[in-house]
């Protein structure tokens, strides 16, 4: 059978000419779909990429009242599962996704300017997620070690041209970024980029977060399960005392990459709501 | 076996499959035109362990082919995997150095400036596992991740990799061995893959002491020779050790004391770049001493320009340090390895008869390019 699927994809993609087939994403209007969402804010406001946010550093320094306007902030989620009523943990199969907010990214190059374009994407929608009664998700920010140990390997959305991994640094440190934030911040007359990354199989230890919905959810054939989490990006600015000071994080800060992890993991994300989606 | 002979089947089934799209033919299965893309069929590469060396690292999920090792011996050679395509992997690693390059820092990519570590010797990769992995500090852990860093390095390769699809792609040779090795069109990782395969087949066994060793001939090495032989195994076989002349592990050899210089995205740390273990500052991965008299300089950096500068270090210039390595430090509580110039003269006269002259003339390890 999975012969032929193979059989079937090279024959499409070959006539259409392009070298990847994608699988192009349907809204969760169905049945046995499990639809996550990350809505991105600041505090009680929207979050918009380039707008500038004051931020206020917990350090009390002279350094402290910043304005920050933010470029990206890109994540893996991946190892989802489903918590039964029963206590059963139901693992989605593949599942790595890149969630992000991006602007448009210039990759200098030689012989041309490649751009990685604006990108929005919010959202994850899983089909054919089994029947059942649901107390609960827990999911994973990063790549586990088979896939991170092997670049070649590929899942679910992991792949090389993502910009979070082999593409833009850290080629002499085989792992994903787990997550990235980038952004430019302004004191006075003075300005500085941030420059957050994370990633290595150290920190995906830890990096599971559970939730336990409110009550239990029925997924079955006529009624899916919508769960949506506010990301809060100005909990991520507590990775520092002062992102001033503080405005590059990376695989040579072992430390700092664990309380970036942390602040997502458990500042940022927070569940806002659980229900059923609608059946058509 | 069976997963082999139904991996064949899917092999045959893609290719039909691509040769029926490309033509736009009828799908009447012709029996001889099977037959014929069965023959071309991806075969597993016959990997031959030395009789004298232990197993190799076995990596499941990137099986040697006879089509992927072809490939990847053209993609070594492959000038078009460079920004300004004219450097190849074998622009920094010549088979005749055992594949690395005679400069202390090479300067010979696509920019130009001289790169922040010595280039390698490539042989006997096949038995570098996870724990130690690739480049001096083994921050890759595979030679598939591995060879991404050279061809996206902009004073190494500096290729971007939709570019370098679309090169190949413009190929038919490259589609047809990409079809055949990894049954879909050219891809990144496809490229690195295949690098990985070919990089796997390199074996150096078949030196002097590898033929005395293996008692083919036991006049390979002579008297000098052999006293060297015992020589090096005392007083180098901690770090130097088994037949593959390493331990595949990192040690600090007591080049520099001093650990400060966090440039360069550490570069000058070493091993604890990637450990964040401090006991692994300035620690660095052994070479094998195979193919050593053809592959000066050395070190990391390339600093000691000929052998007799290693053995000097040895002797007298290791510097005590909180992470030099233990193995340095004498009983007496003096620091390097005491060698008298009669076992130098020994040692060198060994590590002679560690040179392969038939790996580094072996004509299925080089330039396919060049006929």
């Amino acid at each position: 059978m999975k012969k032929y699927t193979s059989f079937a994809v090279l024959f499409v993609a070959l006539l259409s000419g392009c070298t990847k087939t994608e699988i192009q994403e349907v809204p969760a209007d169905q049945g046995n779909t499990l639809q996550i969402r990350f809505d991105n804010q600041y505090g009680d406001q929207d979050f918009e990429l380039k707008r500038r946010y004051a931020h206020q550093a917990t350090d009390q320094s002279a350094e402290a009242n910043l304005e920050i306007a933010f470029d990206r902030l890109r994540y893996w989620v991946s190892n989802i599962k489903l918590i039964s009523s029963a206590g059963e943990e139901v693992a989605i199969p593949d599942a790595y996704y890149l969630i992000e907010e991006t602007g448009e990214v210039v990759v200098q190059h030689l012989t041309t300017a490649n751009i990685y374009p604006a990108t929005k994407r919010d959202e994850l929608i899983i089909r054919n997620v089994p029947t059942g009664n649901y107390t609960g998700v827990k999911f994973s920010i990063g790549v586990d070690s088979k896939y991170n140990d092997n670049i070649t390997l590929t899942a679910g959305e992991l792949g090389l041209l993502k910009g979070m991994g082999f593409s833009d640094g850290w080629m002499w440190f085989t792992s994903y970024i787990f997550q990235k934030l980038d952004a430019q911040m302004y004191m006075g007359n003075e300005e500085k980029s941030l420059r957050w990354d994370s990633g290595s199989n150290a920190l995906f230890q830890g990096a599971e977060k559970t939730v336990k919905f409110p009550n239990m959810v029925t997924l079955d054939q006529t009624k899916g399960l919508n769960v949506d989490f506010k990301v809060d990006v100005q909990q991520l600015l507590s990775t520092a005392a002062n992102p001033w000071v503080d405005n590059m994080i990376s695989q040579s800060r072992p430390e700092m990459m664990v309380k970036f992890r942390d602040a997502l993991l458990h500042k940022a994300i927070v569940l806002a709501e659980v229900k059923n989606g609608t059946a058509n | 076996m069976v997963s082999r002979v139904a991996n064949v089947l899917k092999s045959v089934t893609i290719l039909l499959g691509v040769a029926m799209s490309f033509t736009q033919i009828s799908c009447v299965k012709d029996d001889a035109y099977v037959r014929e893309i069965a023959e071309d069929a991806n075969r597993p590469f016959e990997f031959q362990v030395p009789a004298n060396f232990p197993e190799p690292v076995a990596m499941s999920s990137n099986p040697l082919t006879e089509a992927g090792v072809a490939l990847g011996r053209n993609l070594f050679y492959e000038p078009l995997l460079s920004g300004t395509k004219n450097v190849s992997c074998a622009t920094c690693h010549n088979q005749r150095k055992a594949f690395s390059d005679g400069l202390v820092l090479s300067n010979t990519g696509i920019s130009g400036k001289p790169l922040q570590r010595h280039s390698p010797v490539i042989f006997n990769l096949a038995w570098t596992g996870i724990e130690s992995g690739f480049f001096w500090d083994g921050g890759a852990k595979n030679l598939e991740s591995q060879a991404f860093a050279p061809l996206t390095h902009p004073d190494e390769m500096g290729i971007f990799f939709p570019e370098m699809v679309a090169r190949l792609e413009a190929i038919p040779e490259y589609v047809t061995l990409f079809l055949r090795a990894f049954q879909e069109l050219p891809t990144a990782a496809g490229v690195a893959k295949a690098l990985a395969q070919f990089q796997r087949t390199l074996i150096s066994a078949d030196s002097p002491y590898d033929r005395y060793r293996r008692g083919e001939d036991r006049a390979a090495l002579g008297a000098s020779a052999l006293r060297g032989l015992t020589l090096v195994q005392q007083k180098c076989g901690n770090c130097h050790a088994g037949e593959l002349f390493t331990d595949n592990q990192f040690h600090n050899n007591g080049l520099d004391s001093n650990f400060t210089d966090d440039s360069h995205e550490e570069v000058y740390f070493g091993r604890f770049r990637v450990s964040r273990n401090p006991t692994d500052l300035g620690a660095y991965k052994t070479p094998s001493l195979r193919n050593v008299m053809v592959s000066a300089p050395y070190m990391h950096d390339g600093r000691l320009s000929d052998i007799s500068a290693v053995f000097d270090h040895y002797r007298t210039g290791v510097q005590a340090g909180a992470t030099t390595d233990r193995s340095f430090y004498q009983p007496n509580g003096r620091i390097g390895i005491p060698i008298t110039d009669e076992e130098m003269r020994d040692m060198i006269t060994f590590l002679h008869g560690l040179t392969d002259n038939t790996y580094l003339n072996n004509d299925t390890y080089s330039n396919p390019h060049k006929k």
